[in-house]
């Protein structure tokens, strides 16, 4: 495989490096022997107040990444580093005190939190398990205040049935932050989400962010969000990043095909409707339908155990060749016999494709 | 063009055995032109997808609808009940879930589905053959865009996307005159939303069937519909045609959830949302129930009734709002920063 | 039995009864599992079939309880005549000893209910901790305990009850409570452990896993309570086949005969030919009061069953 060019992270500006993933890799076992690459020689790092943001869509490995950093998935091969020491986590002492230094947001606020317990519950007992020794009561009260639910003694006593999904997440955000972590992983956090209420969220966690010096990884399918509010961007498709680069050079100048897609899915603020009505024309870069429509490339086997979605950019073949092929415009043989690695196009940023200087409308490179 | 469907004076509540009755639809009155293409929109909890149950009839307990003509076709479907409802779904209106993706049976392959629900509502006169069975199961994929390879498949080994369109095959089966979409892209991402409402938009502009997209996303909305309603706090607060929606006047929450939009190819990225919460039903203040979070909102606000306007400076002789002041040419006040969420 | 598999979304159904509500106002004193208990039953109270099975077993329990005030002579006492029909003095007739039958079906109920009670709740508990555990770790755990509850519920129940007895000396009881409860666990447990397996992978229990929480207090108290209708609903399908059983022990002079309880009852008239001598009331009455006593239990348990599912509440 590869290795990972020297590139620096946007984010590193920001603080010391607390969390590092080197050449991740996760593969799952599926019926009839195939195997799932879900993640693939995946290396970042995760620096103090800053955001990094994984994008792509379901089936990227993006959710999968996430979970083997907060220590639920096993890596197949790979090294996760802690401020500079490697991560193994064994025993149960050991899960136990890495867990409060790297915490877990899920994104769907509805099963998240247990339905028979109160607010008060679901924070005292990160609270009581890893801040032993503390007034249990102003932990949770600085808690609630931290996430802006006030006041406080109003949403103490309920029950998640009773609040709204806003509400919800942030009661899950305040049960993350219970163990005082270093490092927060925040899977979707507002996918589930209204428009309208999404901005109020990720205020509160860029809020969180700053105040509590939180190394933040934020995963979204929607780009759009992530040049808001993150410092660094890493473009996941069938468990490789395929680009990284600052937030606002990948989304303004992106250089992979599959980054072009995603910047132009986003609907246009300005022209609100536009990219349907009133024409065939499909998002620049991508083929007609693609594998996802006609399902003759999703792959044979069940979805495995482990919760990685059954989606079509995961490949449970070997690769033969850079994965996005099926859908790029601009995919030829060279594309479909050999996987390009990641190129570095600049100190800070890099992109895994072999016709980069491929010229595109409105997408010029700039170098 | 005859209405497909109109509806009067429909109010839902929801009766739960302990605590106070909740009223989640309230006087609303709509029409549907037959082969229209209807967006409802709103935020969680506006009773949007309650009006959608509604007006196919599948509202279920304690959700109760109170009052309200509903006729399609010129048949009062209100009152229906038992194997004569079950018949004018046969060849009425079809309604594709929220989840419709974990709608489909998980023990049984798709080509199953299909045969359940043709033989289900079978007519006098229809071929029930294996062979022919198959053969509409494979058109109707086809049309959704999907390989007839995958009627030999179980739910749980197709992608979400395939499963929202397998779930649409499946409402499309009996070649209703109406169909209900209700967030069908919701849990999907982007991409994938935009495949997928492309195929609604495409099967719509084919078949001819009317419909109606619930959704809380305005910009999914705009992508496809001719017309949208926006929905709040139970009650219909604008009716405008879609067009007129991206360059025109509107009410107040139409204008903030369309600014609720950022372009990532923007020099300055700025995210926006509304402040606040959708109201506690339960306790609704008297007037407009947006006041708390309007930008335009004034003291004469609480004194109004909810009923639809024309907007007499539209270019549609159709564009309705409920907001009596808010005019062509009055100023946006300055946008208020989101501050701490008010329960 | 409706088996939850999902939770309904509170903003798409309005708020569930049942369900608690924060801030309990006038009940803050009251200890939880009380208001629990309480919410419980007046939800119940609300659902018609639950709200007659209530009744019944409010009169049945109350008889039992009352029983020395309201039985007009001793079940035992051998001084009447015997073999006589329903009279005044009498009014349900007399056994062949000469004991009054109408006081010992009111005697009998608190031995039936004891049994049935008791032998429900020990089967449900059985249950419900070996199906915890297999539905929590699944793997080699996971198919130890399940062999062993296909082994029990392939056996069939009551000649494996009729062995146990017959092979255990003493007839207390407490012996006829375990044999009970012994060859009724089964059926629970496997319920138990799927609902377990559901569970397990719900995100609630996964961030509990991740708030570093250990293993027995993920299961007993993230995983627990949200099977509690189940483990209600359980518990009585148990205790119904648990009277049943009882009964079907005494009658067939497994139990211990001098104890006074429906199923004694029947033993005897067995015995002594009631039907023959025309004293077919002395085998309906304990009949039908077992069949009513089961009758209530499943009435009950319809409603639990509203309970947990909003869509089988009846309409208001």
């Amino acid at each position: 495989m590869s290795t990972p060019p020297a590139i620096i992270s946007a984010a590193a500006a920001r603080g010391p490096l607390v969390m590092e993933a080197i050449s991740l890799s996760k593969d799952f076992r599926l019926a009839r022997g195939q195997v799932l690459h879900a993640v693939r020689d995946v290396t970042f790092g995760l620096y103090s107040g800053a955001v990094v943001a994984l994008v792509g869509e379901s089936g990227s490995g993006k959710s999968t990444a996430a979970r083997l950093l907060a220590g639920q998935e096993r890596l197949t091969s790979g090294t996760i580093k802690l401020d500079g020491e490697r991560v193994s986590v064994t025993t149960q002492h050991a899960f136990r005190r890495y867990k409060s230094r790297v915490q877990y947001v899920f994104q769907d606020p509805f099963a998240a939190l247990n339905p028979i317990h109160t607010v008060r519950h679901h924070l005292e007992r990160p609270v009581r398990l890893h801040q032993p020794g503390a007034d249990v009561k102003a932990a949770v009260q600085a808690l609630i205040e931290q996430v802006r639910l006030t006041p406080a003694s109003q949403f103490l006593g309920k029950y998640p049935h009773e609040l709204s999904g806003g509400q919800r997440q942030r009661v899950s955000f305040a049960r993350a932050l219970a163990a005082q972590p270093s490092v927060l992983l925040a899977d979707e956090p507002v996918s589930m989400l209204d428009v309208s209420i999404r901005l109020e969220m990720l205020s509160l966690l860029d809020d969180l962010r700053i105040r509590l010096r939180l190394a933040l990884l934020y995963i979204t399918h929607d780009i759009a969000s992530a040049r808001y509010f993150a410092d660094e961007i890493l473009v996941m498709y069938a468990g490789q990043i395929v680009e990284r680069g600052p937030a606002e050079q990948v989304t303004q100048q992106p250089r992979h095909p599959y980054t072009q897609l995603l910047v132009n899915s986003a609907p246009d603020p300005d022209n609100l409707g536009s990219t349907l009505r009133g024409s065939q024309a499909r998002p620049h870069g991508a083929r007609a339908g693609g594998p996802e429509v006609t399902g003759r490339q999703s792959p044979n086997g069940r979805a495995p155990t482990g919760g990685s979605p059954s989606g079509d950019g995961a490949s449970s073949r070997e690769d033969t060749g850079c994965p996005f092929n099926t859908r790029c415009a601009f995919a030829d043989d060279h594309c479909r016999r050999e996987n390009p690695a990641l190129t570095q196009l600049s100190a800070m940023s890099a992109a895994a494709c072999w016709h980069l200087d491929q010229a595109v409308p409105e997408n010029r490179p700039s170098s | 063009m005859t209405a497909l469907l109109e509806a009067r004076g429909v109010n839902v509540s929801y009766v739960p055995a302990v605590g106070q009755r909740i009223w989640a639809v309230r006087d609303v009155d709509l029409t549907l032109e037959a082969g229209e293409f209807v967006g409802i929109v709103g935020e969680s909890g506006c009773g949007k997808t309650t009006l959608g149950y509604a007006l196919t009839r599948m509202l279920r307990p304690p959700a109760r609808l109170e009052s309200g003509a509903i006729t399609f076709d010129g048949t009062d479907v209100a009152a229906l009940h038992g194997e004569r409802l079950r018949r004018q779904r046969r060849n009425g209106f079809a309604l594709v879930l929220q989840s419709g993706m974990n709608a489909l049976n998980p023990v049984r392959t798709v080509a199953h589905q299909f045969a359940d629900v043709m033989k289900a509502h079978a007519r006098p006169g229809d071929d029930l053959s294996r062979a022919a069975i198959t053969r509409r199961s494979a058109e109707l994929l086809e049309a959704v865009r999907l390989d007839p390879e995958v009627l030999r498949r179980f739910a749980h080994e197709l992608s979400g996307g395939m499963r929202q369109r397998v779930s649409i095959a499946l409402a499309l089966a009996l070649r209703p005159r109406l169909v209900v979409f209700d967030e069908p892209t919701t849990a999907l991402d982007v991409i994938v939303q935009q495949a997928v409402m492309q195929t609604i938009k495409d099967l719509q502009a084919e078949r001819g069937f009317t419909a109606v997209l619930i959704s809380h996303d305005l910009g999914v909305v705009l992508e496809t519909t001719d017309r949208v309603m926006v929905m709040y706090a139970g009650r219909i607060v604008e009716d405008q045609p879609a067009a007129e929606l991206i360059r025109g006047h509107h009410h107040p929450y139409t204008e903030a959830l369309l600014r609720c939009y950022a372009d990532p190819r923007a020099d300055v990225v700025e995210l926006a949302g509304i402040p606040g919460s959708p109201p506690d039903l339960r306790n609704l203040p008297a007037g407009c129930p947006f006041l708390p979070r309007c930008a335009f909102g004034t003291v004469a606000c609480t004194q109004i009734d909810m009923s639809l306007r024309p907007v007499t400076t539209s270019a549609d002789p159709d564009h309705v709002t409920a907001c009596p002041f808010v005019l062509p040419d009055t100023p946006v006040p300055a946008r208020p920063e989101p501050t701490a969420v008010k329960p | 039995m409706t088996v939850i598999t999902s939770l309904p979304r509170p903003e798409a159904r309005g708020p569930v009864a049942g369900l608690p509500s924060g801030n309990a106002g006038r009940w803050r004193g009251v200890p939880g599992p009380l208001r629990f208990l309480g919410r419980a039953l007046r939800t119940l109270w609300a659902n018609g079939k639950a709200r007659a099975g209530l009744i019944i077993l409010g009169v049945l329990v109350v008889v039992a309880l009352f029983a020395p005030w309201l039985a007009p002579h001793s079940p035992t006492a051998t001084n009447f005549q015997p073999y006589l029909g329903p009279n005044g003095v009498n009014w349900l007739g007399t056994t062949g000893n000469g004991q009054d039958v109408f006081s010992q079906l009111i005697y009998g109920g608190r031995i039936t209910l004891l049994v049935g009670f008791a032998a429900g709740a020990t089967a449900t508990a059985v249950a419900v901790t070996l199906g915890l555990i297999a539905g929590y770790r699944p793997g080699i755990v996971d198919e130890v305990i399940g062999f062993v509850t296909n082994l029990a519920l392939v056996i069939p129940s009551l000649p494996l009850m009729i062995i146990l007895a017959a092979y255990l000396q003493s007839h207390s009881i407490w012996t006829i409570v375990l044999v009970v409860a012994f060859t009724s666990w089964a059926m629970g447990c496997r319920v138990m452990r799927s609902q377990t397996s559901t569970l397990r992978t719900r995100e609630f229990v996964t961030s509990a896993v991740f708030s570093g929480e250990r293993l027995p207090r993920i299961v007993f108290r993230e995983i627990l309570p949200n099977m509690t209708s189940l483990v209600a609903a359980s518990f009585l399908s148990a205790a119904t086949a648990a009277v049943l059983a009882e009964a079907s022990l005494e009658f067939l002079g497994l139990g211990n005969p001098a104890t006074v309880s429906w199923g004694t009852i029947l033993y005897y008239a067995e015995q002594q030919n009631a039907l023959l001598t025309g004293q077919w009331l002395m085998v309906l009455a304990p009949g039908l009061a077992i069949a009513a006593l089961m009758v209530s239990l499943t009435l009950i348990n319809f409603g639990i069953d509203a309970l947990s599912n909003p869509r089988l509440r009846e309409k208001p």
